[in-house]
């Protein structure tokens, strides 16, 4: 199951006013369209696309700022109505879901009556257009469901499965990207059935083992299941990333982002109650080229400062910046859960009562009420386009003033 | 209704009056520099969980302009996070 042109069409329920109109969910800042609705791209409008460029294909494009909590949330209806038809409710990623309703249709028939009852459901309870394929097969049923848009309901019985794959073209699958749709093109191999019928020796000669996946792709087989729901993996790990506004070389800058990061890092992994050891940075220039780099250490951390003070000296191995930086990322991972008793005193205990005392203010009256100083620069660069909320009212004056320094 | 064009970030806290329908709270009205609001319509709810706490949210309409509320489940507390002006 597919959502169709999901951020647009969750904006385009909130508000009734963006309803039938060309909407682009774009970041603050930076002016890309992250994605568009189905009016948008009627008129030309791409992801990726400046909003420059979409503005001249379509002048009359509403600009959103896209709100990843509430998309989130949505996501999680989504998943939690699909669970009352099946526990096997794999999440691909926020805008699709795998459903294994072998157990509770039976047959192709019955399960085109299900999806079409969950696609319904979907559309009255949360006002969202989705897409279904049904399959015998995981890759199978994406492609189905990419072949209507939107509101699309496809079942590719095992009958007609010969056919699709005779007049499906390679890229069309999910996996199969531009690389690999040039390669096997340079072979010769351009449907799904001719991928099918090539010798597995060939393709594991130009793809090495990926040549076994690619022979079972072209046949329309995957071996792995659907995962039940339950089964979904623990938090592994805890990170945030932001593009700039602009790209900038400007070390105090970059720095101060990467303290706005680190701090947004620590609170989620206490929100989550988990310590990390591995500390990772990225970093990505204005040519999109990037580095990354890690570092264990050796105690579990899960404050902004002591992640910042680990992913600050890695930031210093890439200084001077050899070009301008377009985004930074930093993660924590080696995580566990945090049993609360690591430090009992001292300097360390105080700052981590600190956070846990900044986590109920800002909790309260909003992220980074209370903030370091060195926010003030990241407000200075981006022109207060940043998702640092302004000062709450009812706050005595120069609350602020004594915001901590790092 | 407005729309997201002429979004203006607020974070205030507000006085809302709020109702208790089929186990969810469903705010009707709110104050806001010293104005009152009827709500006629919730368009869209949410929960925020990133700030530290549960947050539930609310995209409402007064019948001129979208605005977005949200309620501390910890603090029992409300904010008026946006305005979307017409």
């Amino acid at each position: 199951m597919d959502m169709n042109a999901f951020f647009a069409s969750v904006e385009q329920q909130a508000n009734p006013a963006l309803r039938g109109k060309p909407v682009a969910i774009c970041g603050r800042g930076r002016t890309v369209v992250a994605t568009c609705s189905y009016e948008a791209r009627k008129q030309g409008v791409r992801t990726g696309m400046s909003l420059y460029e979409a503005r001249r294909h379509c002048p009359q494009i509403i600009p959103v700022r896209g709100n990843h909590i509430k998309y989130v949330d949505t996501a999680r209806k989504i998943q939690s109505i699909c669970l009352e038809y099946t526990p096997l409710v794999e999440v691909f990623s926020i805008d699709e879901v795998f459903l294994d309703i072998t157990a509770p249709a039976g047959t192709p028939k019955d399960g085109l009556r299900l999806a079409g009852e969950l696609q319904l459901r979907i559309k009255k309870e949360l006002g969202l257009p989705c897409s279904i394929g049904i399959a015998p097969s995981k890759i199978l049923a994406k492609l189905a469901s990419d072949r209507e848009k939107p509101d699309g309901l496809v079942l590719f019985a095992e009958e007609d499965i010969e056919s699709v794959l005779e007049c499906t073209p390679v890229e069309d699958m999910c996996g199969i990207g531009e690389n690999t749709k040039n390669c096997l093109n340079a072979l010769g191999i351009r449907t799904l059935a001719q991928l099918g019928r090539t010798d597995v020796s060939l393709l594991v000669r130009h793809f090495g083992f990926l040549g076994n996946i690619l022979k079972k792709t072209g046949r329309g087989m995957d071996m792995n299941p659907v995962s039940a729901y339950s089964d979904a993996g623990e938090i592994k790990s805890v990170g945030h990333s932001n593009t700039f506004p602009r790209d900038t070389r400007a070390a105090d800058v970059v720095r101060a982002f990467l303290l706005m990061l680190c701090e947004r890092v620590g609170v989620r992994l206490r929100k989550y109650g988990m310590i990390g050891r591995t500390v990772s940075f990225y970093i990505r220039y204005c040519d999109f080229s990037g580095e990354s780099r890690q570092k264990s250490l050796p105690e579990y951390i899960k404050t902004g400062p002591d992640i910042y003070a680990a992913a600050a000296r890695i930031m210093d191995s890439f200084m001077p910046f050899k070009k301008a930086v377009r985004l930074v990322g930093v993660t924590v991972s080696g995580l566990e859960k945090d049993k609360g008793q690591l430090h009992l005193f001292g300097d360390r205990a105080r700052k981590e009562r600190f956070a846990e005392a900044m986590d109920r203010i800002n909790s309260r009256h909003g992220e980074f009420m209370i903030r370091p100083l060195a926010f003030e620069v990241v407000e200075k660069f981006t022109g207060g386009a940043i998702d640092v909320p302004a000062r709450v009212h009812g706050f005595p004056a120069g609350f602020n003033a004594s915001a901590p320094r790092y | 209704m407005g729309n997201n064009s002429g979004i203006t970030d607020i974070n205030e806290p507000v006085k809302v009056g709020a109702v208790f329908e089929n186990s969810r709270i469903r705010p009707k009205w709110f104050v806001w520099k010293k104005k009152k609001y009827i709500l006629r319509k919730i368009t869209y709810d949410w929960v925020d969980s990133s700030r530290g706490d549960k947050h539930l949210c609310f995209s409402v309409w007064d019948g001129r302009n979208m605005y977005e509320l949200s309620y501390s489940t910890r603090f029992f507390t409300w904010m008026l996070d946006r305005v979307h002006l017409e």
